[in-house]
């Protein structure tokens, strides 16, 4: 497991996508903050200003392009090996599938803890910069900031998975990028279609997509409903995905 | 950890592997001994890649077992083994160093290593060239190179010489001669080019259709190929019987004026006495010298 790790890791070093997605998330940000800036000094005029260091480090990784990097980079990662058939290399060499794996799974996942927290960083220094210095937030706000790495650990569950059970790369990167969302609009359809009928009928599929877990994490503070939904999902999405693509992986062909 | 009491470094017993319907490999039992050079020949889709494969781990078999070096715990035995399986897989971003560095750390190799092993498969001087730009024989040196990686106990290689000039088909030639000779490596491998498999295998095994036909040793195939009776008569089919009473375990082929007796050392003038007592008229009789290449197409089923 170890050499394995090595390996991975020496790839993540010399990878060109992994710093153009690295710098393209950078780039998004301090594009974001900029924009923020020009929006608050405009609303200063009128009196409302609300550009603080502390409110960017905690909207980091919502407000950015960050979730779609992720989307195309875990794809690249997982399916790299496959797409290069350099995994027969892997396999040949006496490491068991499982191992291969999950050395994939650990790199990728320690790549995307140590980017969200390097954003966090960035966007709270930048703000400084900016002239917009931290303000002192309630308590709730930082149990939300703990969930968001939840959220991030469910969301590399899910496009790692599930690109390991799709296994080639353009196929990953569209269903990551697209089609996960495209999937939840048409069973959002299809079951308010079905139950049209129904009276105060209000369930929607909306909110068991980990983008609307973020986006409640970004709200007030949470109702018990939204707290239990920030911490299940999450978990529920590691556990299906990464499961089903130590499955999968365990049994293709290669 | 189960191990067998042979001196086998690859054993299989019953190796089968279906896909649907269709039988790719059909309860193959194989033996390659430690020092071997095991030539495996069979045609296009005979099932010779499938089986290295099941072998290496990158597929598994719907029946049977496998035992590498005596051991059943398959995935251990395979830190011993370097392979090139179809055509090299390499990260065509990187340099040939790279690309070596890399897997390196996956056989425990030293770094130290990799220029050696770069000037032995005649890529010492590629420089910072990208792997994407080189020739498919650079990239099957490339291939080799990583196999060789951490010194394996045994190479399995399918169709290395695929796209190497002459030049380059001897230099691999000669390399694989040497690692088994001087570093006592067990080689399975395969490849269409008969020719050049009988300059180095010690040991043949035959696949067609997905069965194993023949396993013979390169000395006994040559034994073989160079005994056989050809006699000319108008009755070759009671001929053959009459031949199969006088050597039963002889192999008799039948055409349609002649008749080929092989694997039994015969003399022809007691062939002809039998013959002309048992009322055949046989117009001829002689020694022939068999082809190696005719004898292994004959195993493989024909020409295809």
């Amino acid at each position: 497991m170890i050499n394995l790790l090595k390996f991975e890791l020496r790839k993540l070093r010399q990878s060109k996508a992994f710093y153009i997605i690295f710098s393209l998330g950078l780039i998004s940000i301090t594009l974001i903050m900029l924009l923020s800036k020009v929006i608050t000094d405009l609303a200063s005029v009128l009196g409302s200003p609300d550009l603080n260091a502390t409110n960017m480090l905690l909207t980091a990784l919502s407000s950015g392009s960050f979730a779609s990097l992720m989307a195309i980079y875990l794809a690249l990662f997982a399916c790299s090996d496959d797409a290069q058939h350099t995994i027969k290399n892997i396999y040949a060499r006496g490491y068991s599938r499982t191992a291969v794996y999950f050395s994939k799974y650990l790199v990728s996942l320690g790549v995307v803890l140590v980017m969200a927290v390097i954003y966090m960083v960035y966007s709270f220094l930048f703000a400084n910069i900016l002239g917009a210095p931290a303000r002192s937030i309630p308590a709730y706000q930082w149990g939300s900031l703990a969930l968001q790495f939840l959220w991030l650990i469910g969301l590399h569950g899910l496009y790692f998975g599930l690109s390991s059970m799709i296994g080639r790369l353009g196929v990953a990167v569209a269903v990551n990028v697209v089609g996960i969302t495209i999937v939840f609009g048409l069973l959002d359809l299809l079951i308010s279609l079905i139950f049209v009928r129904v009276k105060n009928f209000n369930f929607s599929i909306r909110d068991y997509h980990l983008e609307s877990v973020l986006v409640t994490l970004m709200g007030n503070k949470l109702t018990k409903a939204q707290l239990l939904r920030a911490i299940l999902l999450p978990i529920g999405y590691t556990a299906v995905f990464v499961t089903g693509g130590w499955l999968v992986s365990r049994r293709r062909e290669v | 950890m189960e191990t067998s009491q042979n001196h086998w470094v690859i054993e299989t017993s019953n190796l089968t592997k279906t896909y649907g319907s269709k039988t790719v490999l059909d309860h193959v039992n194989m033996h390659v001994a430690q020092g071997d050079i095991y030539g495996f020949i069979g045609k296009n889709g005979a099932g010779k890649t499938t089986l290295m494969k099941l072998l290496l781990g990158m597929s598994q078999p719907t029946q049977g077992t496998i035992r590498l070096f005596g051991a059943t715990k398959l995935t251990q035995a395979r830190h011993q083994i370097g392979s090139l399986i179809e055509e090299p897989a390499l990260y065509k971003g990187c340099t040939a160093a790279e690309n070596l560095r890399r897997f390196a750390l996956l056989a425990n190799a030293d770094a130290s290593e990799i220029d050696s092993i770069l000037r032995f498969v005649g890529l010492g001087d590629v420089g910072k060239k990208k792997v994407g730009k080189f020739s498919l024989g650079m990239k099957q040196r490339l291939g080799i190179a990583i196999a060789m990686l951490g010194h394996p106990d045994m190479l399995i290689l399918d169709e290395p010489i695929n796209g190497l000039d002459p030049e380059g088909i001897k230099e691999i030639r000669d390399l694989l001669l040497r690692l088994n000779r001087e570093q006592g490596v067990t080689i399975l491998v395969s490849s269409h080019l008969l020719d050049e498999l009988a300059k180095i295998t010690t040991r043949y095994g035959i696949i067609n259709q997905g069965r194993l036909v023949e396993e013979i040793a390169a000395d006994e195939l040559m034994k073989q190929c160079q005994q056989k009776l050809h006699i000319v008569t108008d009755q070759p089919a009671v001929a053959a019987k009459v031949i199969k009473k006088l050597a039963p375990k002889a192999k008799i082929s039948a055409n349609e004026n002649s008749l080929d007796v092989a694997g039994e050392k015969l003399e022809s003038s007691k062939v002809n006495t039998e013959l002309v007592k048992a009322g055949i008229n046989v117009e001829s009789i002689t020694f022939a010298t068999d082809n190696m290449e005719d004898y292994f197409i004959q195993r493989m089923g024909g020409r295809a």
